[in-house]
């Protein structure tokens, strides 16, 4: 076993995460900041020592790598550090340790899987980041939360199996457990595997319905973690993994469209913003399809610029769920002399969100859209930009317009609790802000950190005027449709359908047919059972006198045979069985799933 | 206590509110000056010659926001849309 020692910044954040019970409370707030800024220092120090394989273990006939170091992990792990800094500070109100314990862990996961060299690390890490952050589904203690979180874990559990049979599978064809490029030009099942494990957490349609149903339900800090954690992991995997598979496009065009309709449906804001990550994440995965220089630059930019104007709006949301309690647009409205910080943060989250010049999407989701025409793909650089027209629509106009504006639906104790949120929540409201306006205004900063040298300049007329034009009409038709976008007390189902209502079914099918399949054998039983007793009775003596003697001395004989058997199988068999055990394991859960879950 | 961020920002938004019709003109102003302004760019760089079109980008826009309002407004008539506690029964 030999290692070389490494300083992971998941391992400050683990044993943070583990000494918090500890520390006093005076000094608690002062901690709670320390720990992750550590982090941070940490991740930005690779940045001077520069590039490299670090931190391997070799152990178990495996060699595993903790921390490889290259362009495309440090400007992913620089804003994983930069966003457990601000969801921290946003959550320094809350006295619960757990709840910081598990966004810790959660980043630790996060980081951990960033810097994974080869899948077995990044599996423990994925898993890591799936058991804690489910805690921040539960931790609101309401009985949807609950089941959201049982559902939330269910679905990744499923992610993670189809992830891991993928890597066993690839490690049997290839003896490798190296977590590079696969082979899209043929891929084989097992590139299918970890890509649809990658994918789940990617939240690309149809393995999507997880994400508005849990992020919605999550606790107001926690929403904030959950927003840009899990999917954009996601999309580093598959930037790593599979960038320039060809599905990979279309799905990520359907899924920008497929984000911006439903949140049209949604009344609950968090829910909103939840579908407009689908929506967003779509952008990015399109970009990985494409596959070209261009394209992962914009992949990488734009999750950068999203994971700050993302978490800029589930904290403005999240403010006016923490001071109200109440998050749907159907029983809010006119809140702007209430709270009107929380309006002008989750306005500029808005805006960077819509792609607005000066504000962070515009320089950001442009190179993934002009990475499309320059492939020549003109039918998904119009698409694309169709969504963001329905991204303005809703996250720049629909999400303020009806908590601050509109008709106020606010009951009188809603309106008697509505003030601005607490100095904490407006301190890391205030950077994030300032983070969405600055990479705006110097896109450059932002270049310098992508994977690839390029030559793009997002200001120029033609763009501006492009741009410009796209959102200012968009803001028409939504003042021309204000009367049918008014927000009334819906849910809109979602393909959660399937397994929401499964368990239904499945108890329906047991508790109905069966019930009645038993009754019909018990008036069988009655009606002949009295004859065949007896026919049995007779049956069995002869059966026992003539038959079971000869077949006990020909049992020690089979059993013997058996373990010959067994002792031939090749280990391979017997790794295709227990891989065919977890596949079997995995549909089992499923299963229970339905029965257990609602 | 005026000079209070959240302070000016009602303000602000109090001014506009007051003044509709004038906030009103001033938008359609600029939205036609906007579609104006953009003829006057540099189009030799387009994606597609249809971008050549004065205000293609506007009827875009507006036409992209229609056409996401009535799909899933669709959606929701035939179905998509359950009363909010569809799932607690």
């Amino acid at each position: 076993m030999t290692s070389s020692f490494w300083l992971h910044p998941s391992l400050i954040l683990i044993a943070g995460a583990l000494l918090l019970p500890l520390i006093p409370k005076k000094i608690r707030t002062a901690y709670l900041i320390i720990v992750p800024l550590l982090v941070l220092v940490r991740i930005i120090t690779m940045q001077i020592t520069g590039p490299g394989i670090f931190g391997t273990l070799h152990t178990f006939g495996l060699d595993l790598i903790f921390g490889r170091v290259d362009r495309l992990s440090q400007i992913f792990a620089i804003i994983m550090g930069i966003m457990a800094l601000l969801g921290t500070v946003y959550g320094l109100h809350v006295k619960e340790n757990g709840h910081h314990t598990a966004s810790w862990i959660y980043v630790a996961g996060s980081l951990g899987v960033i810097f994974a060299g080869d899948f077995i690390t990044l599996f423990i890490f994925w898993e890591m980041m799936a058991f804690s952050s489910v805690f921040l589904i539960w931790l609101r203690r309401s009985a949807r939360s609950e089941g959201a979180g049982y559902r939330y874990l269910l679905v990744h559990v499923a992610g993670g199996l189809s992830l891991l049979a993928g890597i066993l599978l690839r490690w049997k064809a290839t003896g490798s457990f190296a977590f590079d490029h696969l082979s899209v030009a043929n891929p084989d099942i097992s590139t299918y595997l970890i890509a649809a494990g990658f994918l789940l957490n990617a939240a690309v349609p149809p393995l999507h319905a997880w994400l508005p149903d849990a992020y919605s339900e999550a606790t107001v800090t926690g929403s904030v973690f959950l927003c840009a954690f899990t999917t954009k992991t996601a999309v580093y995997a598959l930037i790593r993994s599979v960038s320039g598979m060809d599905i990979l496009l279309p799905l990520g065009v359907a899924m920008a469209l497929y984000g911006v309709v439903y949140a049209v449906l949604e009344n609950d804001s968090r829910k909103l913003l939840a579908y407009h990550i689908i929506s967003q994440v779509g952008y990015m995965v399109a970009a990985v399809g494409l596959g070209t220089e261009l394209a992962i630059n914009g992949a990488c930019a734009h999750a950068f610029a999203h994971i700050l104007y993302k978490g800029l709006l589930f904290m403005g949301t999240g403010a006016v769920l923490h001071m109200t309690g109440e998050s749907r647009f159907s029983a809010l409205g006119g809140l702007y002399k209430k709270m009107p910080l929380a309006f002008l943060f989750t306005l500029i989250g808005g805006l960077s969100i819509s792609a607005f010049p000066l504000f962070s999407g515009f320089v950001s989701k442009s190179i993934i859209v002009a990475a499309s025409f320059e492939d020549h793909r003109l039918w998904a650089g119009m698409l694309l930009l169709v969504a963001s027209a329905g991204t303005f629509l809703h996250t720049g106009l629909k999400v303020p317009y009806f908590i601050w504006f509109g008709k106020d639906n606010c009951t009188s104790d809603i309106r008697e609790k509505a003030k601005d949120a607490p100095w904490n929540m407006n301190l890391a409201m205030a950077i994030t802000a300032a983070l969405c306006i600055g990479i705006g205004c110097f896109p450059d900063a932002l270049y310098r950190l992508l994977p690839f040298a390029m030559d793009f300049h997002p200001y120029t007329g033609y763009h501006i005027a492009e741009t410009m034009q796209i959102l200012a009409f968009t803001a028409l038709g939504f003042f021309i449709c204000l009367k049918i976008l008014e927000p009334h007390a819906t849910t809109s189902v979602d393909l959660d359908w399937f397994y929401r209502n499964g368990g239904r079914i499945f108890l329906w099918l047991a508790e109905k047919p069966a019930q009645r399949f038993d009754t019909m054998v018990n008036e069988a039983y009655r009606a002949v059972g009295f004859f065949l007793m007896s026919l049995t009775a007779r049956t069995a003596s002869v059966f026992d006198a003539k038959i079971i003697d000869g077949v006990v001395d020909g049992t020690a004989a089979s059993v013997r045979s058996f373990g010959d058997v067994v002792r031939k199988l090749q280990p391979g068999q017997i790794q295709t069985g227990l891989l065919m055990l977890a596949v079997l394991l995995a549909v089992f859960l499923v299963l229970l799933a339905f029965i257990v879950i609602r | 206590m005026s000079n209070d961020p959240s302070n000016i920002i009602v303000r602000v938004i109090d001014m506009m509110k007051k003044h509709m019709r004038i906030v009103i003109i001033v938008s359609v102003v600029l939205l036609a000056a906007l579609v104006g302004l953009s003829t006057l760019v540099d189009r030799t760089h387009t994606h597609a010659d249809i971008e050549k079109l004065p205000a293609f980008w506007a009827i875009f826009g507006l036409v992209s926001c229609l056409v996401i309002i009535v799909v899933s407004k669709l959606l929701g008539i035939i179905g998509v849309s359950k009363r909010e506690d569809y799932y607690d029964k």
